[in-house]
């Protein structure tokens, strides 16, 4: 509401008519009244975000489950016509959620992929307990992606399949394509992927023989929970939870905010427990190893040469990311053996790649662009 | 006014923030962090040993055991799934004549699609015939882009 009111007051005009005259009045009461709208539509949002009402909705893109293996799921994202070959399998970290690459309709990665005329796939490994503590690399590199990747394969015609990994699953993409030569695969993309870890934050590292034992992260399930996995995200920045609680109260009277703010949050406080087997294997192989570095990968007992991944590379770095910095993944496209291999740098953070203005406008066409140059599109 | 408390907040930020992540990356940090995992899980440890031994004297089954039992279903489910890998390998090789009972399917799917057929020939797996049949029109129409009807596990 305006602080002044128009008002319309009637006077007689000189020749006796009636005319009309508007003239700017104060609203004395108009401050009040702003103060007073804006109070209740914080006290309204403040209330539906404790009592979880109207929770903003994450992950919308329709898609159907066209596989699975244990607690590991294959998605297809429905659309009319895709027209770039191959498809595209997304595979996901084991420590966060998949619902990130398709955070809201507008905000979404996924929905922007499909929206492009790919044919999306999502491999999602599901909350790991009890059944997935023994879980090793090769579980995941030499069982369920091999697998994963045959099916989409079969599904988008035999025209092989573009694998592209976010964070840890980037850490996954690279240890399978190195160690499956031969498998149907198209085209590679890595997206803040770790590979050099004594450039790693000391936060992220500090797990093996000069830190933490990995036995004593681990609960009863065998696997490292997801609040530990939380802590360590958090103390890498330790003020920002707090100042996302500055940020949600100072914007709680935008609804719009609100629902990006619950969105995000919903997927940052809400990490996944990670297989004990595989943290001590990933301790042992790069944290003290720095394994892509040194060349000493060793899976399923053969050796992996990063050398073997012979596939057209891209690997896109944030440059403001701090989680995985650009310094540990820099010159990994010298490592693979492509002959085509690009490094891409972008502006933006370790999710701001794929969320927000800045990947909807920079990073997000950037992949898109690589990716198209280096598939087929059907007329 | 609204925005005075922020401001002195980010003030506050900035000053405060590089220090904690100073501190929380500090070796003397690390090696807290390291002592007070060992401690908590040998705590946890112990406490799971008492109350275990508490309830089994009164001959209650423990929360250790119900893991431990999910623990041996999960490794006989890995076993399974490598013995039905082993087969179907088996079952690649031979070739599709000599296979009875494939209906010469087996060799020219792929590998993920193996199980399934092999499934199809015990009496086991209801739905497998199905699933099967469903599999072979995907592979036929890549391009389809229907709701799935079932999904296919391996």
């Amino acid at each position: 509401m305006s602080a002044t009111t128009l008002v319309k007051p009637k006077a007689a005009g000189a020749n006796g008519e009636s005319s009309e005259r508007t003239a700017e009045v104060p609203n004395p009461l108009a401050p009040f009244s702003e103060m007073w709208e804006t109070g209740m539509r914080r006290w309204w949002n403040l209330t539906r975000h404790v009592m979880g009402i109207d929770r903003a909705p994450v992950g919308q893109t329709p898609r159907d489950a066209v596989w699975s293996n244990g607690k590991a799921v294959l998605y297809r994202y429905r659309s009319e016509n895709p027209t770039v070959r191959p498809p595209l399998l997304l595979v996901m970290s084991l420590v966060s959620r998949s619902f990130i690459l398709d955070l809201q309709p507008g905000n979404s990665f996924i929905e922007r992929l499909v929206a492009e005329g790919f044919d999306v796939f999502l491999l999602d490994w599901g909350v790991p307990d009890e059944e997935e503590a023994n879980n090793t690399l090769e579980t995941y590199c030499d069982e369920l992606l091999p697998q994963a990747v045959a099916k989409v394969n079969q599904m988008g015609g035999d025209n092989g399949v573009t694998v592209f990994g976010y964070c840890y699953g980037g850490l996954l993409t690279l240890l399978y394509a190195a160690g499956h030569p031969d498998d149907p695969i198209r085209n590679v993309v890595v997206m803040a992927t770790p590979v050099d870890f004594t450039k790693m934050p000391t936060v992220m590292t500090g797990v093996g023989s000069d830190g933490i034992d990995p036995a004593h992260l681990m609960d009863a399930s065998g696997n490292v929970p997801a609040e530990s996995v939380r802590a360590s995200f958090t103390l890498l920045t330790p003020t920002s939870d707090l100042s996302t609680v500055m940020d949600f109260w100072e914007h709680l009277d935008d609804d719009k905010f609100l629902s990006s703010y619950q969105a995000m949050t919903s997927w940052t406080r809400n990490h996944i427990p990670f297989p004990g087997a595989t943290m001590v294997q990933t301790v042992e192989m790069f944290i003290e190893g720095n394994g892509f570095m040194t060349g000493d990968l060793m899976l399923g007992g053969r050796k992996l040469d990063l050398a073997d991944i012979k596939a057209p590379f891209l690997n896109v770095i944030a440059e403001r990311d701090h989680i995985v910095p650009p310094e540990s993944t820099y010159g990994l496209d010298k490592l693979v053996g492509s002959k085509d291999a690009t490094e891409m740098r972008l502006p933006a953070g370790h999710v701001g790649l794929i969320v927000g203005n800045g990947a909807r406008k920079r990073s997000i066409p950037s992949m898109i662009g690589w990716m198209v140059e280096h598939s087929d599109i059907a007329k | 006014m609204a925005k005075q408390w922020r401001e002195i907040y980010n003030e506050w930020e900035k000053a405060v923030a590089p220090g904690l992540q100073q501190f929380a990356a500090s070796d003397g940090f690390r090696d807290f962090m390291a002592a007070s995992a060992k401690v908590s899980s040998a705590f946890a440890a112990e406490f799971e040993r008492t109350s275990r031994r508490w309830l089994h004297f009164w001959n209650l089954p423990a929360a250790t055991d119900v893991r431990k039992l999910r623990q041996q279903v999960a490794a006989v489910d890995r076993e399974l799934k490598g013995l039905k890998n082993l087969v179907f390998d088996v079952v690649a090789v031979v070739p599709a004549e000599a296979a009875p009972a494939t209906n010469g399917k087996a060799s020219a799917v792929s590998k993920p699609a193996a199980p399934k057929a092999t499934a199809s020939k015990t009496s086991t797996s209801k739905t497998s015939a199905s699933k099967a049949t469903a599999s072979k029109a995907t592979a036929k129409k890549p391009a389809a882009q229907k709701p799935a009807a079932a999904v296919e596990k391996s």
